[in-house]
């Protein structure tokens, strides 16, 4: 059976819906998904958008290794798809989406978790996020490279 | 002559003003050197690069362990990362 390992870094809307179905087998008892989205604040700042870069030659390769890491851990797994946004993400925007088949829940469930862990703390992308100024909340505006909360 | 590149992401990119420039190799070239060689040429990566690691040619490289750049070589400059 050939399995499927789907990376991809787009500049183009994530659809959660297509990439389940990418994912799609007749020996899958289970379909597992994480979707990831913008909020639209941070401590009492207004984050009017947002915007992520990637190294996307490593990232895709960074993406492909976690694959492989999660197919030793996890021999259930049928097809696996990682697919992150860059470019500007507007809030409530999905920015990732990683979904997992499996002939049963249990290892596609552990595996999309374990996934995107990893992926927060390896994968060379940047999130920016840009503060809305004069509002309510008082803030002055400005902009911050994000840092997840944990190096390699 | 030859030549390295180092690219730069996000706030390195900011600090360094470039995506990606070229540098002279030489001989010995580890993570000291190099970072010593980017902050002589952008001073404002300095208190970036405290907080960033290497990737040579896509690879994490360990900061506990020596390795040298060699030419022809990707070197990136890694600030903490936040995809998700």
């Amino acid at each position: 059976m050939a399995m499927k390992d789907i990376v991809k870094i787009t500049a183009d809307t994530i659809s959660l819906d297509e990439i389940a179905k990418s994912v799609q087998d007749p020996k899958a008892g289970a379909i597992s998904t994480f979707s990831g989205t913008t909020r639209d604040n941070f401590e009492d700042k207004v984050v009017k958008t947002l915007a992520y870069e990637a190294y996307i030659p490593m990232a895709e390769k960074s993406m492909k290794s976690l694959i492989t890491a999660a197919r030793s851990k996890w021999d259930d797994l049928i097809h696996v798809a990682i697919v992150h946004k860059i470019g500007d993400c507007p809030v409530g925007e999905t920015s990732v989406v990683i979904a997992v088949s499996s002939g049963h829940r249990q290892q596609g469930l552990e595996a999309v978790h374990w996934l995107i862990d990893e992926l927060k703390v390896q994968v060379p992308i940047w999130k920016k996020e840009v503060y809305a100024t004069g509002g309510p909340d008082g803030s002055d505006g400005g902009e911050v490279w994000k840092a997840n909360s944990s190096l390699p | 002559m030859s030549h390295f590149k180092v690219l730069y992401f996000a706030s390195a990119k900011d600090a360094s003003g470039k995506e990606s420039e070229e540098f002279e190799w030489f001989e010995g070239i580890g993570c000291e050197k190099l970072t010593q060689l980017l902050v002589e040429r952008h001073p404002d990566l300095a208190p970036v690069l405290k907080t960033s690691m290497f990737a040579v040619n896509m690879e994490y490289m360990d900061q506990g362990l020596s390795w040298t750049v060699q030419p022809r070589d990707e070197v990136a400059v890694i600030p903490p990362v936040s995809g998700g």
